[in-house]
């Protein structure tokens, strides 16, 4: 059976305080089934630089829990009803999983507490917590600030992104864009339409958003001829997925982990507190990283003030 | 071994350097082919994996035009791998609808696709001797490649998933390789050739360097076994040929002064070989004028004796004569009678004196004359006969069936047969007397045995010397000069035959006179 490592927070402003710290202490040990707010973080135990986001993310969450924290994180799968008695042993009354090992355990834990689930890119289907799709309100904004010139964006999406288009429709509305969605159903049908919106559209005032679709934003395919076509013409490219804009496309949203952390923590709080379960929020990051060769090549120019406020640069000194 | 076994002959200096031709030879084909063969399996591999990856890059290039059914999409793949030097054809194939596109030189029998495919990975399909048919399937995949390890999958919901789009098939042409082998064993029989002249050069000329002290030695030893004469040989070269030079050097030293010593000895030797051999000239020459004085001696005596003799015996018998008449003087007759048996006897004594000493001196002539064998062994029959009867003894002859004629001397072979068998008559008594004739192989035998008194063993060696019987005793009895068997023998020694005896006391004696025939024999 997995090894389960249990650490034990206890909140910075009580450590001066010895003595009471250590009655504390024995009282959270010895009583812990009584405590009203023990918090439960599982999550996958991962080397760096995978460890340093969810350390980011307990910390967000450690900001809006004052109690009991207990981390689980999870090296090697470990049988759900184990984990689940470990946690009823600790008096554990609530739980955040993360990424895809912490996720995994959803089914079981929620039929016990309140569970909600971060950095991972979820939608809603039943479950609650923040996802690390970014809002596109927040892309659009990125996008009229990098790209003034931009009224019309175009985007390709399948049926599992479906619910996002609507709420970029309301977005692109709110922020003087024009979005045009064509939803397909495979690969081929995607080309199809990138190729068609190439060949067609404005590469002044178009631009083309990729969502988080392993379809309409394939690696493989997608991504090699959007970088070649949008290169030779001139198009804006953004996506919603971090890794895209070190590839060439002009900029995207990285997440902001302390804050999805405490929103994580606050969304458990209120479903404790006996609210309506929150559903999927998008994360609010405005983190943007650009990409200043592919600005450049596009004749976009930055001043250095807005240069210092990118989150991120690319390409990367040392690259 | 069994190569240099063949050159025995030949010298070490060439020995080693056929040794080491060989050996050269042996490690620069070995090294060579090794070497080819090395790095055409390394060629290979290095070019089939180049090309596997070339297969893997058109697949992965494929996607778009197999996504988009688009042979313009395909066009643009297949353009860029044929650039490749090796690759000479190629073809994308989809898994619903079959054959793409297909560029370049490339076949294949509509069986064979169902016998490559499906695959996994990109594989050698077909190997035809000129070229591979490299086959690569080719997948969509969702995947990031940048972030496809386990902690970038903790960020995502999707599993990563492969479809099958269809397969390219690449014609590689083994050209370049068989181009490279072909270049690879020219430059290596070049390098070795050259390689190979330079190492013979370089050991010829070390080997013969090495070698010419021990040259040298073999050329002195020759030379001193050849001329026979002492040579030192010069102290050069390794430690071993400097210790066979000393050595050889040592021995000859050594036989030299053997020899010096050996001459001396031998010159010292010839002088006192020639003191005795001029002192044994004298002594033999001095016995032999002795020996000739004493035989002219015994003849001069002899016959000076002989005449007087010869005349009073001729005076007693006419005494003799004129006194028978009267029967007065028969006392007178009888004691004439006895000095006339003394007389003869005394006569016969100095004839037997006269013939041996004739013999010794060597004036003895044979008259070889043609004779019949019966006629000889008659007359001596009758002569011996009345002897015979004297003393009541039987004589017996034992002739060949055939007569046959010798050409001897046949007077002294009478005179001998007739010496041996009156002798036989003579010691013997009431007994048996035989005379027996036979030949055998080349020569004539005469074996002359008798049933009387025999000889003692320890004097028959000597019944042959003159003056000699075997005691006095017997010379009393029996009478007799002692000279009988002493000119028998001689008489059988000039005529190249021989008379051996033996006998057994009292039982009797038996002696074999030989003579050597011609072998043409005449009946």
């Amino acid at each position: 059976m997995a090894r389960i490592k249990r650490i034990y927070y206890r909140p910075k402003q009580r450590r001066l305080r010895w003595p009471l710290h250590c009655a504390v202490l024995c009282l959270t040990l010895f009583s812990g089934a009584l405590s009203a707010d023990t918090l439960a973080v599982v999550y996958p135990d991962l080397p760096p630089p995978y460890k340093q986001v969810f350390d980011q993310i307990i910390q967000g969450i450690e900001t809006e829990h004052n109690d009991t924290l207990i981390k689980y994180p999870i090296d090697k799968p470990i049988p759900p009803d184990n984990l689940l008695q470990t946690m009823n042993d600790a008096g554990v009354n609530r739980v955040i999983t993360l990424g895809r090992r912490g996720y995994a355990y959803n089914n079981t834990l929620k039929k016990t507490y309140f569970v909600v689930t971060g950095a991972l890119p979820i939608k809603p289907n039943g479950v609650s917590g923040v996802s690390l799709i970014a809002a596109p309100a927040n892309l659009f904004e990125q996008l009229r600030t990098l790209s003034p010139k931009t009224r019309q964006v175009f985007v390709v999406y399948t049926s599992k992104s479906e619910w996002l288009i609507e709420k970029a429709k309301q977005a692109a509305a709110d922020k003087q864009l024009t979005l045009i969605a064509k939803k397909v159903t495979d690969l081929g049908e995607a080309v199809e339409h990138y190729q068609d919106i190439l060949q067609s559209a404005n590469s002044v005032t178009d631009a083309i958003w990729l969502p988080l679709d392993n379809i309409t934003a394939n690696e493989n395919v997608i991504l090699p001829l959007l970088l070649r076509e949008s290169w030779d013409k001139n198009f804006v490219v953004f996506s919603s997925k971090p890794g895209h804009v070190r590839r060439g496309f002009l900029f995207t949203l990285f997440p902001d982990n302390f804050q999805d952390g405490a929103r994580l923590a606050q969304m458990v709080a209120s479903m404790k507190a006996g609210e309506k379960e929150p559903g999927v929020e998008l994360s609010l990051t405005r983190r943007v990283g650009v990409n200043l060769r592919t600005a450049s090549h596009l004749g976009l120019e930055y001043s250095v003030k807005m240069k210092s406020s990118f989150y991120q640069t690319f390409p990367q000194s040392g690259f | 071994m069994i190569f240099l076994g063949r050159h025995k002959h030949k010298s070490i200096w060439q020995q080693l350097l056929l040794f080491l031709i060989v050996s050269i030879c042996l490690l620069s084909i070995t090294s060579s082919v090794t070497a080819v063969w090395v790095s055409y399996n390394q060629s290979r591999q290095i070019l089939q994996q180049n090309s596997l990856r070339i297969a893997d890059n058109l697949a992965h290039l494929s996607v778009l035009s197999l996504i988009t059914a688009s042979r313009e999409n395909a066009q643009e793949a297949l353009s860029q791998v044929l650039g490749f030097n090796d690759v000479t054809g190629v073809a994308i194939f989809s898994d619903k609808d079959g054959l793409l596109l297909k560029q370049g030189n490339i076949n294949w029998m509509d069986s064979e696709l169902d016998l490559w495919f499906p695959i996994a990975t990109a594989t050698t399909v077909k190997d035809t001797g000129q070229a591979w048919l490299i086959a690569a399937p080719v997948y969509l995949t969702n995947s990031d490649t940048l972030t496809t390890d386990n902690g970038a999958q903790e960020f995502s919901l999707d599993n990563n998933t492969e479809s099958l789009l269809g397969y390219v098939i690449i014609n590689v042409s083994k050209g370049s390789l068989v181009k490279l082998i072909n270049n690879l064993i020219a430059y290596n029989l070049i390098v070795t050739l050259i390689v190979s002249i330079l190492l013979i050069w370089l050991l010829n000329r070390g080997l013969r360097h090495l070698t010419r002290p021990l040259s040298k030695l073999s050329e002195t030893m020759n030379k001193a076994q050849t001329s026979g004469d002492h040579l030192v040989a010069e102290i050069a070269g390794p430690r071993e040929v400097r210790q066979m030079a000393n050595s050889f050097n040592a021995m000859m030293n050594s036989l030299e002064r053997q020899e010096d010593k050996l001459i001396e000895l031998n010159s010292g030797l010839e002088s006192e070989v020639e003191v005795r051999t001029r002192e044994l000239v004298a002594a033999r020459d001095t016995a032999l004028v002795a020996m000739r004085t004493q035989s002219e001696f015994l003849a001069n005596i002899s016959h000076e004796l002989r005449t007087p003799l010869q005349a009073v015996t001729s005076y007693i018998e006419l005494v003799i004569e004129e006194l028978e008449i009267h029967p007065d003087f028969d006392a007178q007759v009888e004691d004439l009678n006895s000095a006339l048996h003394s007389s003869q006897r005394l006569l016969n004594l100095i004839n037997a004196i006269l013939d041996l000493a004739k013999c010794e001196a060597g004036k003895m002539d044979l008259i070889v004359k043609q004779c019949s064998l019966t006629d000889l062994i008659k007359e001596t029959e009758n002569t011996i006969r009345p002897l015979a009867a004297k003393n009541n003894n039987r004589f017996i002859t034992d002739l060949p069936p055939d007569d046959i004629y010798l050409n001897v001397d046949k007077e002294k072979v009478q005179q001998i047969l007739l010496n041996l068998l009156s002798n036989a008559c003579k010691f013997t008594e009431a007994g048996e007397i035989v005379l027996r004739c036979y030949f055998n192989e080349s020569k004539i035998y005469w074996e002359v045995s008798d049933t009387g008194i025999g000889i003692p063993k320890e004097q028959i060696s000597q019944v042959f010397n003159k003056f000699k019987q075997i005691d006095g005793s017997v010379k009393r009895k029996y009478g007799g000069t002692g000279l009988g068997l002493a000119i028998a023998k001689h008489y059988a020694e000039m005529m190249g035959g021989s008379i051996e005896a033996s006998s057994e006391l009292n039982k009797g004696s038996t002696f074999t006179f030989w003579l050597t025939i011609p072998k043409k024999r005449e009946y």
